[in-house]
């Protein structure tokens, strides 16, 4: 299935995909026109249910009335969204606003920063409680009291996507995870600086069935091989220490060592391996001006290529 | 190629049509600003429109421009490309468009259209009822420009010129000779990876998902490929083709009381070369004793990952609780044919137990987690999660086998690896304040790897934090953590039959005594200013390893300040970090012997130890002025990290180890940043500008540069190599641009 060939399926689905894709995005943008709902304007207030309505919240809140319309709570053709409920996308959030309105005190409505984090969460996760969030609930962040406008925020994002408080991905994360962001001008990187990749890319900060909130797979090695395949193996032949975890040599934030590794080669592999021969040789000065084997270039993976896993007969000691 | 052509010329006629469709908008904003992401409680009272409307992320935008690069003498450019194309010429640089009803969104973008690095996405969101959304996402990988070899390369066969084996073989050349003359040519991994997603709501608490992603690799990349044990290793260019298709689909029902869920997932990986074969620079002719003319090694197989799973949560239930659980089956294979145990004529090599790999893995993984608020000011977490790696590949066994392609060796046995981990985790956490968090904790995790030298650990972790946020001028995270992990190593004659060290210990599953803490605080005296400090440090002990890592120290910590002087106007910044890392590591000389146990095998005088130190400096500095200078957006950054490791070895007094024990340099890295962006807004909808980086980065690696690794010199007479290596680089990139906003 999905072998290559000249033909290469593949590449012929790809481009067929994007295809419909491209075409279904202008059919829609096309039809767009014809059939566009009413505008989600001012919610009917209900002076029962203490609520007064958009319009009313947006006298003075003009700027974040506004917001509201460009993001997705404003579309109230989508009946999940705060604009469809009662009291319309400001009161659903905030609650009731009649009380403030009347007194014009700030601490007679909700503000998400004056209350605690979980219940600033609560009012989040009564709509946003599936699919990439349906991990949340006892999640690292949360254990934490991480509170969800710590890094979003409905109506002053400046992100493309996920509004978040800051530009990027990166700028958000960073500032509890300045370790792992200072990691990422290293020397041995991921391509998460030149803007390929993102904390995202392989975290799920809502999080996850997956070790340290890895977003895919249920291992740290599973998460690794959905972008590096060729290693996942199994293989005949396999390095007990690759198979169980890519991390007991790799550093997938950065590192000062090719390949990221966590430390040099041979020094590395000697942490394991030590028996006779050349595996618990010193490897000093004098072994590399010798132009050793053993030290130059790769080092142990010179004749250990396969280090990863061999699929040969002759793979036993990942020479082949 | 005619791919990428078709998706340029796709997105450009959207975006045309949406410019029509759109009238002039009359708000002048800017790209976007890095502001601090501190939210400090304020009033919102009404203000001037201009100064109060936020920074929308969608912005319509088309980016042209003219670039060039500037090298310093000898410059590493494939280093200072890497991941990037920064080839000179006209940049179609970015493509921003967004259009937005009540009923849909339409968004499209491109970046570094035309160049390696491009990228095209496209999102449509019909609000309620489907999105659909694709990407082309292309990665390069650079390793160099500069690398030299003398292999020609056909369909994984590398082939030398005729009559150099031959000569190498007689002596009637030398390598350094041959290899000089060796072609230079590019290294290059190029990654291709075309996604599309789509979820449909047939109804408003119903999901169905597709997923496709297509990962693309070719090119080539550095390999070495031995002859013999004491032979020269050999360092080719191995061609690269491999294919990654993943497809998902899932069904789910969600609302306020909870969700159900069913997947699929499917992973199909194809590699168009199983196995490469490369010349012997030394021996043209094979011998079965002399060495083969040729040498065979299997590359990555053609693997499938096939995996269903179901999860489920409830909410609302007595005291705020909420269970949520998650079960998922899968199988991995890999059933690849099996290359020849050796391409060397001369050797006679045993039959092969079987002919194809047949390797199978059963996975098993389940996740239950309950959560529950009895009381505003108590929260309790419970979470157990399982994880089982079943290899079921049957044993692959040979009375004889081929090492190298060189000689017939001895018998051989696979050792199929199966794991299974259980870890069960609870918190309690206490808020004696509404902004206040005071938590413990404990987590037991037990892991079986029967086929390891420590079948089974058991670890045990404690941990209590304390979180302080929602102040507005001040907030603090801490946390602290011990784990002790234990286990029965195997049977120390066992160890000794393999050869090792009974003492040895397997870091990742040896015992160990861990400790770490990690703080972030935040002080923000003004609304328009705050500081922020963060610290960690880790400490692993291996109380019954005396050799193999014995320990490892990490202390890292930062301290930077954001200020905002003027909202979406004036924002500038600056951070310094520190990351250092100490391990200590112990082994025992022994030289070979062929039979029994080498003399120092038991003797204390043989020990020697490495310790390695790794320190980082990172220092990251930034400022945006937008419309400071009227109709005029300045942003300048500069960026430092400059990281130093080095190994240092020592010997017990009366030494028997055979060492000189001269120093290693240590390994250096520093790299420069600084980046300057202007840009004029001559009108609301055009602005012109320019931008100026540079870039220097200085490397000394002991192993991986320049100078050990140049091919063919007297520096590596014993290994053929391509010269691919860490070399400093300084770059100074100019960028003139137009920018049209609507």
């Amino acid at each position: 299935m999905w072998k290559r060939s000249d033909g290469n399926p593949a590449r012929l689905l790809v481009t067929a995909l994007v295809l419909v894709g491209v075409m279904a995005i202008g059919v829609g943008a096309a039809n767009a026109g014809k059939s566009d709902p009413k505008p989600s304007g001012p919610a009917a207030s209900d002076p029962a249910a203490g609520l007064v309505g958009n319009e009313t919240c947006a006298t003075c809140h003009e700027s974040e009335g506004k917001s509201m319309e460009h993001s997705l709570h404003g579309k109230a053709q989508d009946s999940r969204t705060p604009s469809a409920k009662a009291g319309g996308s400001c009161e659903s959030c905030h609650g009731p606003g009649q009380k403030h309105v009347d007194s014009g005190n700030k601490a007679d409505i909700r503000r998400f920063n004056a209350i605690s984090a979980r219940e600033a969460n609560e009012t989040c996760l009564s709509c946003h409680n599936k699919n990439a969030h349906e991990q949340w609930q006892g999640s690292m962040h949360d254990a934490r009291n991480v509170s969800c406008v710590s890094c979003h925020s409905a109506h002053s994002y400046k992100s493309e996507k996920a509004q978040l408080k800051t530009v990027t991905v990166v700028q958000t994360c960073e500032t509890c995870h300045k370790q792992e962001a200072m990691k990422a001008q290293r020397s041995g990187h991921m391509p998460v600086r030149e803007g390929k990749m993102e904390c995202t890319t392989c975290h799920s900060p809502h999080g996850s069935t997956n070790v340290r909130m890895l977003k895919a797979g249920n291992t740290i090695n599973e998460a690794c091989t959905t972008c590096h395949a060729e290693k996942r193996g199994p293989y005949l032949w396999e390095h007990a220490a690759v198979t169980e975890n890519c991390a007991s040599c790799h550093d997938p934030h950065g590192s000062n060592n090719d390949r990221m590794l966590v430390a040099k080669t041979p020094m590395l592999c000697q942490r394991c391996h030590v028996s006779s021969g050349h595996p618990p040789t010193v490897y000093d000065g004098q072994q590399l001006a010798n132009a050793s084997n053993r030290m130059l270039g790769r080092s142990c993976v010179n004749c250990h290529a396969q280090i990863h896993g061999s699929n040969s007969p002759a793979g036993n000691r990942f020479i082949r | 190629m005619r791919t990428r052509l078709f998706v340029i010329g796709a997105a450009l006629l959207l975006v045309s049509a949406g410019a029509r469709a759109q009238g002039p908008r009359s708000d002048d904003r800017g790209t976007g600003a890095p502001g601090s992401i501190n939210d400090p409680q304020q009033d919102t009272p009404k203000q001037p429109a201009s100064a109060s409307l936020p920074e929308f992320g969608n912005l319509n935008r088309i980016d042209i421009g003219l670039r060039g690069t500037t090298y310093g003498d000898r410059s590493d450019q494939a280093r200072f490309q890497r991941y990037r194309d920064m080839s000179d010429g006209g940049t179609l640089d970015a493509i921003r468009y967004f259009k937005d009803t009540n009923a849909f969104s339409l968004k499209l973008q491109g970046d570094h259209v035309g160049y390696e690095d491009q990228r095209f996405y496209g999102a449509y969101n019909n609000f309620g009822r489907v999105k659909a959304s694709f990407e082309w996402l292309q990665v390069p990988l650079y390793y160099s420009g500069t690398t030299q070899s003398l292999y020609t390369t056909n369909n994984g066969k590398l082939s030398l010129p005729s009559g150099v084996q031959l000569a190498l073989q007689n002596k009637t050349t030398t390598l350094a000779n041959v290899v000089s003359t060796a072609p230079a040519f590019d290294m290059r991994v190029k990654r291709g990876n075309a996604s599309a997603n789509l979820v449909y709501n047939p109804a408003p608490d119903v999901d169905v998902r597709i997923m496709f992603l297509n990962q693309n690799r070719s090119g080539s990349q550095p390999l070495s490929g031995p002859f013999g044990f004491s032979a020269m290793p050999d360092e080719i260019a191995v061609p690269i083709q491999y294919n990654t298709t993943d497809f998902g689909t899932s069904v789910g029902y969600g609302s306020a009381k909870g969700f159900v869920k069913l997947a699929y997932e499917g992973s199909f990986f194809r590699n168009d070369l199983n196995a490469v074969t490369w010349a012997n620079p030394l021996r043209a002719i094979d011998s079965a004793t002399a060495g083969p003319a040729n040498g065979s090694m299997s590359l990555a197989p053609d693997t499938d990952r096939n995996t269903v799973s179901a999860s489920a949560g409830l909410n609302r239930l007595p005291g705020r609780t909420h269970l949520t659980g998650f079960l998922s089956y899968g199988v991995l294979s890999n059933n690849d044919t099996l290359i020849p145990w050796t391409v060397n004529t001369a050797l006679a090599a045993p039959a092969l137990p079987r002919t194809t790999a047949d390797v199978t893995a059963h996975v098993t993984a389940m996740n239950f987690t309950a959560t529950s608020r009895p009381l505003d000011q108590l929260f309790f977490n419970a979470r157990y999660r399982e994880y089982k790696y079943d290899n079921q590949t049957p044993l692959f066994i040979s009375a004889s086998s081929i090492s190298y392609d060189y000689s017939v060796g001895g018998a051989v046995e696979t050792e199929p690896l199966s794991y299974t981990r259980h870890t069960f985790d609870g918190d309690m956490t206490y808020s004696p304040f509404r902004h206040m968090g005071i938590r413990g904790g404990y987590t037991f995790a037990a892991n079986d790897q029967p086929e390891r030298w420590v079948p089974t650990t058991h670890e045990n972790i404690g941990r209590a934090s304390i979180d302080v946020t929602g102040f507005t001028y001040f907030s603090a995270r801490a946390i602290y953590e011990y784990a002790k992990k234990t286990g029965d190593t195997i049977d120390a004659a066992e160890i000794l039959a393999f050869g090792e060290q009974p003492k040895l210990g397997h870091y990742d599953v040896a015992n160990r005594n861990r400790q770490r803490t990690s703080g972030v605080f935040t002080l923000t005296p003004f609304t328009a200013v705050s500081f922020t400090g963060t610290i960690g440090w880790l400490k692993d002990e291996y109380p019954a390893s005396q050799f193999g890592l014995t320990n490892n120290e990490n202390l890292t910590y930062s301290i930077g300040f954001d200020a905002v002087p003027i909202e979406n106007h004036l924002t500038f910044g600056a951070t310094y970090g520190r990351d250092k890392t100490d391990a200590a590591q112990g082994s025992r000389y022994a030289a070979h012997v062929n039979s029994g146990y080498p003399p120092t095998f038991f003797n204390p005088l043989a020990d020697w130890w490495d310790d390695s130190s790794d320190l980082g400096h990172a220092v990251d500095v930034s400022a945006d002025m937008l419309k400071v200078i009227p109709k005029t957006d300045v942003k300048l950054a500069y960026r430092y990290s400059h990281t130093d490791s080095s190994y240092v070895y020592s010997v017990r007094a009366g030494t028997v180890v055979p060492t000189t024990n001269v120093p290693l340099a240590p390994v250096h890295n520093e790299l420069n940043r600084g980046t300057m962006d202007v840009m004029y807004h001559i009108t609301s909808h055009l602005g012109a500008g320019m931008v100026y980086w540079y870039d220097s980065y200085s490397v000394n690696d002991f192993n991986m540069g320049p100078l050990p690794l140049a091919p063919g010199t007297a520096a590596s007479p014993t290994m053929m190599m391509i010269g691919y290596n860490y070399r400093p680089y300084t770059a100074n990139t100019f960028w003139g641009r137009l920018t049209y906003f609507w």
